[in-house]
């Protein structure tokens, strides 16, 4: 089918996941001749969503095929809920139950045939992460005007776990104020101290920050005088941190997330409407748009390097017994063989990982909540959890259910690290549905683990000239990662080019016979009126 | 960080206006039966037998009026993805509306639009609006797909259907003004299944403050 691809291009990516697609972008935007495959039917290589067919399929491969266990390892799904749904017997019940009690409709009860025959409404991210209002990857797809790509939600509130029990974090001005949580004074203390950290640039709070550098975010807060609670929701919801952290990096990340307060909605976040999986895509599109070719489902076999004349490096690849060249290979590391990893083991703590579906709401609200949940360790081991809920609002699931993501640094494996998180705020006990009580019912779930691409070792690595290996995802919660390996290895293949300068808008476009397109505007397409010779 | 919500605020919003209704069309087909030709007759009037298709056919929009109402439609081309059968999902999120264009000088072509109907009911929205076109209805002696069997399959299918022109623009404009029509124009239409982000989602832009819907703007 495909035996008509050209076979020289100037950058060949190979693996759709967010590196990849945003070099690949960036290459094709400024008149790079690119060709990117994948080596899956499917876009977003490790950064993918997944309806719940795909995820079932991605499950069993990667349990089948012990080269795919590098990158995404240990998985574990598990059913709480029956087969097929008792159908006759079940529904009068509930509708005996519920006749006279509530105007509320009965709580659906869930069977697997269920998600089975709605698993298209599924979309369930393997690399589920939030943007910063502000953050690196909302300025570029701003920038470049990729973001008419893409919808987003707002994160519509931040809780954590405080008492043995959930509670919303005022993080705005007006929430501060808001909230009955915190005293008039506290409420002072902390808008003081927010403000000062919103206040200084960089050398200010170096400057600030000098004598704290071996000292913990704890540590100064609680200098500053704050209460315990008001350093529960800085340190643990507002950084995102641990007693560990270091204080520049906590007053760092608090200022990231009250710098992008107020953009967007109530909270510095936003999650892209069904899911992280679609911004590769995004990407991907306006490579192809300005000339990028695609081709899926296309693995590759062997990368070489030769030098030709005047130390220029040439990469062949083979590809389905066909000879494919390029100047610069950008391959992702889950595409990649063996022999272009670099032989030292990335020292790297990898991450843990769950997906949870419900039956709602982690804490219900008024209209439909898209919540981050930031856990405080619960034991000294342990690290950090970060929870993601999403509802049917943003594409991820069916009405009536919600996807929840847990994220945290890996300890021993993921269903250790993470299981006990979930059963403080699930009903992990696979019971009656119909039942109403304080937790909404885990319905499935899957435990993995995965490397961390943000670890040591896996920066913009090339095994060869003329290669650049693009690490996997990280455990961060943004894609900031992502962004500055991408443009890292832009810059190395197009050096004094500019990365994703702004794409015109539809009205700035002229079609004049006469005008020069200039070379970003040329397409190889054959997708014009008339019979176009097929390379 | 104030938030400057007066950009909102500056919209004429007192007179009163026709409603504007916002859809995203896509298109479908395979390569060289006239996608893009098809969208800039119908957006810039203009035809070039010979011209490469251009980035600027990949993202257009194009207002329709109807009586009470303006239509506007953002029309996405496949960018050349579907050569290769790459078409990202991301493609058919939210369309309100496909066209699905094959060359009727082609029977493989309509074959493949076959298809590509067969692929919009898997992946988009159920409550698509999908126009089949047969386009270089002027290049009629060479025609190899008959009209009555393209309409007895749209019509088999609940999809609209003409035999169109880019080049002489015959039932260009046509087609996607029974499109406007048959369009819902209540709220954000969509809605469910794969597509329809509805009101809530938002793409992003400079301002501080942009508008929630993605409808009615």
């Amino acid at each position: 089918m495909d035996d008509d691809l050209p076979t020289d291009f100037q950058v060949i990516v190979v693996g759709t996941g967010m590196v990849e697609s945003i070099v690949a972008a960036a290459c094709s935007r400024i008149g790079k001749n690119v060709l990117h495959l994948d080596s899956s039917d499917h876009y977003g290589g490790l950064w993918a969503s997944y309806n719940f067919d795909g995820l079932q399929k991605f499950i069993k491969e990667v349990n089948s095929d012990p080269k795919r266990q590098q990158q995404v390892y240990n998985l574990s799904e598990k059913w709480y809920i029956e087969k097929e749904t008792p159908q006759e017997e079940k529904k009068e019940e509930g509708q005996d139950k519920t006749e006279d009690s509530k105007a509320e409709p009965p709580k659906k009860v869930w069977s697997q045939a269920n998600f089975t025959s709605e698993y298209r409404k599924f979309n369930i991210d393997m690399t589920p992460k939030l943007l910063f209002s502000r953050g690196p990857l909302v300025e570029l797809l701003i920038s470049s005007n990729i973001a008419r790509y893409a919808e987003f939600r707002c994160v519509t509130r931040v809780l954590t776990w405080l008492n043995d029990r959930l509670m919303p974090v005022p993080c705005s001005r007006a929430d501060v104020f808001a909230t009955e949580a915190v005293s008039i004074v506290e409420k002072r203390m902390l808008m003081k101290m927010l403000t000062s950290i919103v206040g200084y640039n960089e050398e200010e709070m170096n400057n600030e920050f000098k004598d704290w550098n071996d000292k913990t975010f704890k540590e100064y807060l609680t200098h500053k005088g704050l209460t315990p609670n008001l350093i529960h929701y800085v340190l643990y919801a507002i950084a995102g941190g641990t007693d560990k952290m270091p204080c520049l990096e906590g007053v760092k990340e608090c200022k990231k997330f009250l710098m992008s307060l107020g953009r967007y909605g109530n909270t510095p976040f936003l999650w892209p409407m069904y899911g992280s999986g679609e911004l590769p895509q995004c990407f991907c599109r306006l490579c192809a748009v300005f000339g990028g070719v695609y081709c899926l489902n296309r693995p590759i076999d062997k990368v070489e390097t030769k030098t030709v004349d005047e130390g220029k490096t040439m990469v062949t690849i083979e590809s389905k017994s066909k000879t494919l060249n390029c100047d610069h290979l950008v391959i992702g590391i889950n595409e990649c063989p063996k022999e272009l990893l670099s032989p030292e083991p990335a020292e790297s703590c990898d991450i843990s990982k769950a997906i949870f579906i419900t039956n709602g709401t982690i804490l219900p609200s008024e209209k439909e909540p898209l919540s981050l949940l930031r856990f405080p360790p619960l034991t000294e081991e342990d690290n950090a959890v970060t929870v993601l809920e999403v509802g049917p609002a943003t594409g991820s699931c069916p009405k009536g259910l919600f996807v929840v993501y847990f994220i945290t640094n890996k300890v021993k494996d993921a269903e250790s690290d993470l299981m006990p998180y979930a059963e403080k705020i699930f009903d992990m006990s696979g019971g009656d549905q119909t039942v109403t009580s304080d937790k909404p019912k885990c319905l499935w779930s899957l435990f993995y683990n995965a490397a961390d691409g943000g670890g040591a070792g896996s920066g913009a690595a090339s095994g060869a000239d003329g290669v650049f290996v693009c690490a996997g995802p990280d455990s961060g919660l943004d894609f900031d990662r992502a962004v500055s390996q991408a443009e890292e290895i832009f810059k190395q293949i197009c050096p004094g080019e500019e990365f994703l300068p702004r794409a015109p808008d539809p009205e700035e476009i002229v079609f004049e016979d006469d005008v020069t397109h200039g070379p970003e505007f040329r397409r190889e397409d054959d997708d014009a009126d008339g019979d176009a010779p097929k390379e | 960080m104030a938030t400057n919500r007066s950009g909102a605020a500056q919209r004429p919003n007192g007179a009163p206006q026709t409603k504007v209704c916002q859809f995203k069309l896509v298109l479908l087909g395979e390569s060289a039966v006239g996608k893009s030709s098809l969208v800039l007759r119908f957006v810039k009037g203009q035809f070039h037998e010979y011209q490469e298709s251009t980035i600027g056919a990949a993202f257009l929009t194009q207002t329709v009026c109807l009586d009470d109402i303006t239509v506007k439609f953002e029309i996405w081309d496949t960018a050349g993805q579907e050569r290769y059968h790459s078409l990202a999902p991301m493609y058919y999120r939210g369309a309100q509306a496909a066209i699905v264009v094959y060359d009727i000088t082609n029977q493989d072509t309509f074959g493949r639009a076959k298809n590509w109907v067969k692929e919009l009911q898997r992946q988009a929205s159920p409550s698509i609006v999908i126009a089949l076109a047969g386009n270089k209805s002027d290049l009629a002696a060479k025609r190899m797909v008959e009209f009555e069997e393209a309409q007895a399959y749209a019509d088999e299918n609940g999809l609209l259907f003409m035999e169109t022109s880019a080049k002489t623009a015959m039932n260009v404009n046509d087609i996607f003004l029974a499109i406007a029509n048959k369009l819902p124009k209540s709220e954000s239409g969509g809605g469910g299944g794969g597509g329809g982000a509805g009101a809530g989602a938002r793409r992003l832009n400079d301002g501080d403050a942009p508008r929630a819907s993605s409808c009615c703007k």
